[in-house]
């Protein structure tokens, strides 16, 4: 969930904001980005910061807040504040989250940012989740198994990986080390945008490569083919990274 | 006897009229008013007790004192000013209006609530901002002759501003100008780019009983 909504107070009325502004102020996961007087004032500001939420007034003498609310771009979420009920059908119309009739309770401020701010986390679930498996998939270190024991392998010092029957033999600028283990496997604990399968029994770490030429690629001193049946998604590959 | 009952309808019809003419304030203000209020009670401001015993004044005014012909002119001072100092809790720099008395307030009687939509045309009409002392209200009471003049700068409005509910309007003024101070009284309203000036005078004003006899006694 995020950790808090960034807001804007738009009122003409010095009393008005400053009643908002000690609302939002005790209220932990709102953060107050400022506060104007017009909506003419605060367009350019809007436009730039990009606040989660506005508190808006109706009734202010430069421009009313039911005509700005379609001036905005980027649309904030919008919650009205006005001392009329008689502006909420129309308020309805322009999709704000809530409807604030002047004088309200800080009771009443609170239920309705609230309801906004567990809507915003639910929206934003599934993004969060996509962003840890991700991590997941990018550890800058392996643990493999060695002999009797576990090895860590800092990812990024991996040259090539070459295969040898049930084994593999992972080239390091500074040692050679074999493991039992399967290239499919491998390839699931590694940064897959970082390593290409270039052949049955090589694995190569893109940003160690020095040069390709015909079907072969140069690492450190290591020549390594590369088979046709992996050539397309190796330069599809390449292509991606360059 | 037909003629008496012919005028007696035709008062109460006039009376009708004044009663609906004057009973119209602006609710947008009481509204403006009391959320203003809100928040001073619930930042326990110093302000607000005495905010709460404007309004109280004000509105007995409106509800109770002003079903009568007429009312002290410093009665209606006192109304004018309760209403300044509500509205300045809009505004956060010092009194917005300056507002100058003079002359013998103390003898004048005048119609009440005349006045008050004079006063709430010039905030409204206004800028959003406003300097000290911007608007300017005097009012003057010379030789049984009454002037109010009322200046206030003008804002820029959008064409199509939310109409505001209640509220009174000049013409409806004007007519019950006409139908209380008919022949005895003059109301100018001029503009320039920046300023707008209603002046309205009345001659012949009504004094306190004591004077109105003191009068005849010498004429």
């Amino acid at each position: 969930m995020k950790e808090k909504l960034t807001c804007y107070i738009i009122d003409d009325e010095h009393l008005a904001q400053e009643i908002l502004e000690e609302y939002v102020s005790k209220v932990p996961f709102l953060e107050l980005k400022g506060t104007f007087i017009s909506p003419l004032e605060a367009a350019a500001q809007l436009e730039e910061d990009k606040p989660d939420l506005l508190f808006l007034d109706i009734n202010m003498p430069d421009l009313d807040g039911l005509s700005f609310i379609p001036m905005l771009n980027p649309k904030p979420m919008v919650i009205l504040t006005t001392a009329y009920d008689q502006y909420a059908l129309k308020a309805f119309d322009l999709e704000v989250k809530d409807y604030l009739v002047k004088p309200f309770s800080f009771e009443r401020f609170y239920k309705g940012v609230l309801r906004l701010y567990q809507e915003q986390g639910n929206r934003q679930q599934p993004e969060k989740k996509d962003h840890v498996a991700g991590l997941k998939q990018e550890p800058d270190y392996i643990f493999l198994k060695v002999g009797h024991r576990i090895q860590k392998i800092t990812t990024r010092d991996i040259l090539f990986v070459e295969g040898m029957k049930d084994y593999l033999r992972i080239h390091t600028a500074k040692e050679k080390i074999m493991t039992l283990l399967s290239f499919a496997k491998l390839e699931e604990l590694l940064p897959a945008g970082d390593f290409a399968r270039v052949h049955r029994s090589f694995l190569v770490a893109i940003d160690k490569i020095e040069h390709i030429e015909k079907n072969r690629i140069q690492i450190a001193n290591h020549v390594i083919p590369i088979s046709d049946s992996y050539t397309d998604s190796f330069y599809k590959k390449l292509r991606g990274s360059i | 006897m037909n003629t008496i009952k012919k005028e007696q309808l035709e008062k109460q019809a006039v009376e009708t009229e004044l009663h609906y003419l004057k009973s119209q304030i602006n609710p947008h203000f009481l509204f403006n008013t009391l959320n203003n209020i809100h928040t001073l009670v619930y930042k326990q401001a110093p302000t607000a007790p005495e905010a709460v015993m404007r309004l109280a004044s004000l509105m007995r005014y409106m509800i109770y004192e002003s079903n009568v012909v007429t009312v002290p002119l410093s009665r209606e001072i006192n109304y004018l000013q309760d209403y300044v100092s509500l509205q300045q809790l809009r505004y956060k720099k010092s009194p917005v209006v300056a507002l100058i008395v003079e002359g013998n307030i103390a003898s004048g009687h005048i119609a009440p609530l005349l006045f008050i939509h004079f006063l709430e045309n010039a905030y409204k009409h206004s800028p959003a901002r406003l300097e000290p002392g911007a608007i300017k209200v005097h009012l003057a009471l010379k030789e049984n002759t009454l002037t109010l003049c009322i200046q206030n700068p003008i804002g820029s409005r959008p064409g199509n501003a939310l109409e505001e509910p209640g509220g009174i309007g000049l013409p409806n003024v004007q007519k019950r100008l006409a139908l209380l101070y008919p022949n005895q009284h003059t109301l100018e309203i001029s503009s320039t780019d920046e300023l707008f000036t209603v002046t309205l005078e009345i001659q012949n004003l009504q004094l306190q009983a004591h004077e109105r006899e003191a009068d005849l006694l010498y004429n």
